[in-house]
């Protein structure tokens, strides 16, 4: 698959998301992006705004297999990550997998669960396998975690630690939607039907290759160099008390990099990396003063990154 | 401008100080020179409107369509100034920028305007200070100066503010002292420099109008006995003089300083002798006066004020007299006239202090100066009653002097009205009597004389180390021709502290006058020789200190001294390296990227205009970004930056370099481009109105945050809401 074919592939892919979630290009191409990075979504805004329809287009749009969990109260670890059963025919334990087993998870409304059932992602995030009493699983490849928070309700729910947040490549607010895609919306009332009819066009194998081909992207030096500034600005501003990980980093090249294959381009633009460095940055920084989690804590993070963007000389 | 959202942005000092930035170079003009006030009136009341109107934020959209035919009106003003009123190309000029400044005033449109403005006030400074030789100039410049940064601030501000660059800029104070110190450190250096190497001549000299003249009235061609009364309670300053060779603590007195002398008596009144005028010899700046050569001589330095007559002050017994003062004319007779009136002079004389040895080689007065009006025999037998004593001029002068000393008293109300009354009956009366009843005893008695006028003596300021002269100092006396010179002779008893017009000056007084003394040398009338002077002093005093340290460093015994430099030394570069540590240590780290390739000339010199046509916002602010921003502005270039950035980003960015035709290309799009937004200025003017007429103008995202920019336009005319 040359770069022309993966082009093509990814187009399709976007063009079928973008059927069922409509007028939000941009976020769109950044879940895409972090998708392509192999980076884990944590989709956060007001109920009814989409997070889970973007979910599912994308996983529908994959033809590998998909599980959806519902994070309440009283879920459990075992629960999301399966359990040792005794086999009274074999007389041995054998494993019965969670639903964690799949090609993409949707953890659905992760902040309503207890703070155990969240941490039972922290393994399977970051190392891509599991480890259940002495045994440890591989996760499948590919291997995406998408989640959802409702961030304006807190009642009753349990604020996802630094921790777990920095497992997150990137956090995506889905505002309401403009005029215009609003009006389709009402108007055509497709919600229901059309992510169904989405037909997958990218198949596990496809993706591992697109994913190489995505690591391949050039990232200059001047780029790495702006992406460390843009960082270490985040550790050294007054208002932040933990600031951006080597982890966000990271993420930030990997993110710029897809955007920067999602617009054809085999190299990495100051563009790219100032549009991604919101949302791979904003939820990793924790500010003095602001209770964790809420709704002001993320606008007031997404300030300081801007000024943070403002305030470093970007390469030209 | 954006009224209501600036007023919300800028801080209301700010928003003053612009403001009255914007209308101080009135204040000198109105308050220092002789400008048209019709025009400054106009000015004012646009300012004092404009002001109103902003403060209200009153919309005026419309009327910007009167400002193309108050300009119109402006001008065939000035042009009507320049062929039938003043005449004068300077008054017409600057009544144009009246014009234009008013118009300004009240219709400002962005805040190009307000720099305009700004400059404006600047010129208008500039024009106050090629014509005006008063101190209070420089309190305008420092308030001016404390203003301009103010005023500076806020243009900023609301320049960001058009822009939509966000909030005003927050004030840093550790960064804005040591920009402060820095600036002034480098400032005086500057200053020090250009002070050694450009030529000065005294502003003194190209002092014309409009520049108010400040006349001081006086030694007309004659004087009669009423003319010092009016005078006498004349507090203003005439002169300032410096001693340069007077010893520390001591202070002058008894000086007769003389601007004119007077041969002719026709009964009442005295006037100069008719001789014609002759051109003082002169050798560069040096002007002879008397070809003697006598040891040792006394130098003053003499600062005149603007006089309404030209007399030229001289000490008796002047030698030589230097300075930069153009033709000076004589009569022969103790007369000095400068070649030109109202102007203030600075001069140096040197003189033979009184009693002082002098070697006679002069002629013979001729018998002028011996000449009685008719009808002076009582005169002339008081003369003889006199002095029929005496055996010689100085002998006979002695006894003449004394005659006034007993059965005269001193009175400026009961006065005589005439000579012969002062003599004969009345023997009441002021310096003028009794300088002309001298002279014309010594003329009864054969001896010449004739009488002088000028100024005596003065108060000594110990703050400046000078003399103030005043025109209550004004005095008359008479002058005798004995041993061959001209011998000062004062019948008029001292009267010292006794004088009903003598004041002394406050300590504030005092310093006042010092600070217009410093200005009138220092800045007035400072000249080429003291330029020199200075600077030569400047040299040795630097010269000397090196030899000082030099010697401390060299010393045998100067280990201690030595271990101290270098320890000075070593806290100043600990100091600079914990600075330069501190300020490494910012929020931000600094510069682009370290190791990157510098950028080629064709980019940078896009990246240089788009910067300075206010589209780098922010340091963040990409090119590409910045490139969009104008194109928004400028349709017609959207081909070419659309081709422009991909090769751009790849050249800079992408991981191989461009075969050659693709960099040729790159640089040929940029000067392209480049060159299109400098010619874009007038045409995107037109433009931008026209957008706001047909609808919403274009829109141009911004990338990175999401937010939508939208192009400049004029802000007079967006709708409410």
């Amino acid at each position: 698959m040359d770069s022309q074919e993966a082009l093509a592939l990814l187009s399709r892919l976007r063009s079928n998301v973008e059927t069922v979630l409509l007028g939000k290009s941009k976020e769109v191409e950044l879940a895409l992006a972090s998708f392509l990075a192999g980076g884990h979504i944590l989709l956060e805004d007001i109920p009814g705004t989409g997070k889970t329809t973007l979910a599912r287009a994308i996983s529908a749009s994959i033809s590998g297999t998909f599980r959806r969990i519902q994070f309440t109260s009283d879920l459990l670890p075992q629960d999301v990550v399966g359990v040792h059963i005794f086999d009274a025919d074999k007389r041995s334990f054998t494993f019965s997998p969670g639903p964690l087993f799949a090609n993409i998870v949707l953890a659905d409304e992760i902040n309503r669960s207890n703070p155990r059932a969240q941490s039972a992602l922290l393994e399977a995030m970051s190392e891509r396998q599991v480890s259940v009493d002495t045994k440890t699983y591989p996760l499948p490849d590919p291997f995406l975690v998408i989640a959802t928070q409702n961030p304006f309700e807190l009642h009753g729910t349990y604020p996802l630690p630094e921790s777990q947040l920095d497992r997150f490549n990137l956090r995506l607010r889905l505002s309401y939607p403009d005029r215009e895609s609003e009006l389709r919306l009402i108007r055509e009332n497709t919600l229901a039907t059309s992510r169904d009819g989405l037909l997958p066009v990218l198949v596990p194998e496809q993706v591992r290759h697109l994913r190489a081909l995505v690591e391949r992207v050039t990232v200059r030096d001047s780029i790495v160099s702006y992406i460390y500034r843009i960082v270490e600005a985040t550790r050294r501003h007054p208002l932040v008390r933990l600031g951006a990980s080597p982890r966000g980093a990271i993420g930030v090249k990997g993110t710029s990099q897809g955007l920067a294959f999602l617009s054809g381009r085999d190299f990495v633009t100051p563009g790219d990396v100032r549009r991604t460095a919101p949302a791979v940055l904003c939820h990793r920084i924790f500010l003095a003063g602001e209770p964790a989690g809420g709704a002001p804590e993320a606008e007031a993070g997404e300030a300081i990154l801007s000024e943070i963007l403002e305030a470093i000389p970007a390469p030209v | 401008m954006r009224r209501t959202e600036e007023r919300a942005r800028i801080p209301g000092a700010l928003w003053f100080s612009l403001r009255i930035h914007w209308a101080f170079g009135l204040l000198p003009l109105a308050f220092l020179t002789e400008i048209s006030r019709p025009g400054v009136a106009v000015a004012a009341a646009a300012f004092l409107a404009g002001a109103v109107l902003d403060w209200t934020s009153a919309p005026r959209g419309g009327w910007h369509r009167a400002a193309s035919p108050l300009l119109v009106v402006g001008a065939a003003a000035a042009a009507a100034d320049l062929a039938w009123g003043s005449r004068d190309l300077l008054t017409s000029v600057s009544l144009l920028l009246l014009g234009i400044q008013s118009i300004k005033f009240l219709l400002p449109k962005s805040p190009r305007d307000g720099w305009q403005l700004c400059a404006i006030s600047f010129l208008e400074f500039l024009a106050a200070a090629a014509s005006t030789t008063e101190i209070r100039f420089a309190a305008f410049l420092f308030l001016f100066l404390g203003l301009s940064a103010g005023a500076m601030w806020a243009l900023q501000a609301e320049e960001a503010a058009d822009t939509g660059g966000g909030a005003v800029p927050r004030a840093r104070p550790g960064f804005a002292v040591l920009l402060l110190l820095l600036s002034a450190v480098a400032g005086f250096c500057m200053t020090a420099v250009l002070f050694a190497v450009t030529p000065r001549v005294g502003i003194g000299q190209f002092l014309r109008r409009p520049g108010t003249r400040v006349g001081i009235a006086g030694f007309s061609d004659a004087i009669s006995l009423r003319d010092v009364t009016s005078v006498k309670a004349d507090r203003r300053v005439v002169a300032r003089i410096e001693f340069p060779e007077l010893a520390a603590g001591v202070s002058p007195s008894g000086l007769y300083l003389r601007g004119a002398t007077y041969a002719r008596f026709d009964g009442t009144k005295w006037s100069r002798a008719e001789s014609p005028l002759e051109t003082v010899p002169k050798a560069g700046s040096h002007y002879s006066l008397s070809p003697q050569a006598v040891v040792p001589l006394s130098s003053a330095e003499i600062f005149l004020e603007p006089m309404s007559h030209s007399a030229l002050f001289v000490y008796a017994g002047a030698i030589s007299v230097e300075g930069a003062l153009g033709e000076i004319r004589t009569d022969g007779g103790g007369n000095y006239l400068l070649p030109a009136k109202g102007s203030a002079v600075r001069y140096r004389v040197r003189f033979a202090p009184a009693g002082s040895a002098r070697r006679n080689r002069s002629a013979n007065p001729d018998g002028s100066y011996l000449s009685l009006p008719p009808g002076s025999d009582g005169i002339r037998e008081l003369a003889i009653q006199a002095t029929s004593r005496a055996a010689s001029d100085a002998e006979r002068a002695e006894l003449a002097r004394r005659f006034f000393q007993s059965g005269f008293r001193y009175s400026l109300t009961d006065a005589a009205s005439s000579v012969e009354e002062f003599l004969f009956r009345k023997r009441a009366g002021y310096c003028e009597h009794y300088a002309a009843g001298l002279t014309l005893l010594l003329r009864a008695a054969g001896v010449p004389a004739r009488v002088a006028a000028g100024y005596l003596g003065g108060e000594w300021s110990d703050v400046g180390k000078y003399l103030i002269v005043r025109q209550s100092d004004a005095h008359a006396w008479t002058e005798a021709w004995i041993g061959g010179r001209w011998v000062t002779l004062d019948a008029t008893p001292p009267l010292g502290e006794d004088s009903p017009f003598f004041a002394r000056t406050g300590t504030i007084g005092m310093y006042l006058d010092w600070s217009r003394q410093r200005w009138n040398k220092y800045v007035v009338n400072y000249s080429l020789a003291m330029q020199a002077e200075a600077v030569s002093g400047g040299w040795f005093a630097l010269r000397r200190a090196t030899m000082r340290i030099r010697g401390a460093i060299g010393m045998p015994a100067g280990n201690l001294a030595r271990g101290g430099f270098a320890v000075g030394m070593a806290a100043v570069a600990l100091l600079l390296a914990w600075r330069t540590g501190r300020s490494g240590a910012s929020r931000y780290p600094r510069g682009t990227s370290e190791g990157d390739s510098p950028l080629p000339r064709p980019y940078a010199r896009l990246f240089r205009r788009l910067s300075s046509a206010g589209r780098r916002r922010s340091p963040g602010t990409l090119l590409e970004e910045m490139l969009l921003a104008a194109v928004g502005e400028n349709p017609h270039l959207l081909p070419d930056a659309t081709r422009f950035l991909p090769l751009y980003n790849r050249d800079r960015f992408g991981p191989r370099p461009l075969s050659s035709a693709e960099s040729t290309e790159a640089a040929r799009l940029a000067n392209l481009l480049r060159r299109g937004l400098i010619s874009r200025r007038s045409s995107s003017q037109i433009r931008s109105t026209a957008s706001f007429e047909n609808g919403p103008a274009i829109a141009v995202d911004r990338p990175a945050n999401g937010r939508r920019v939208h192009p400049r336009r004029p802000e007079a005319g967006r709708p409410k809401g």
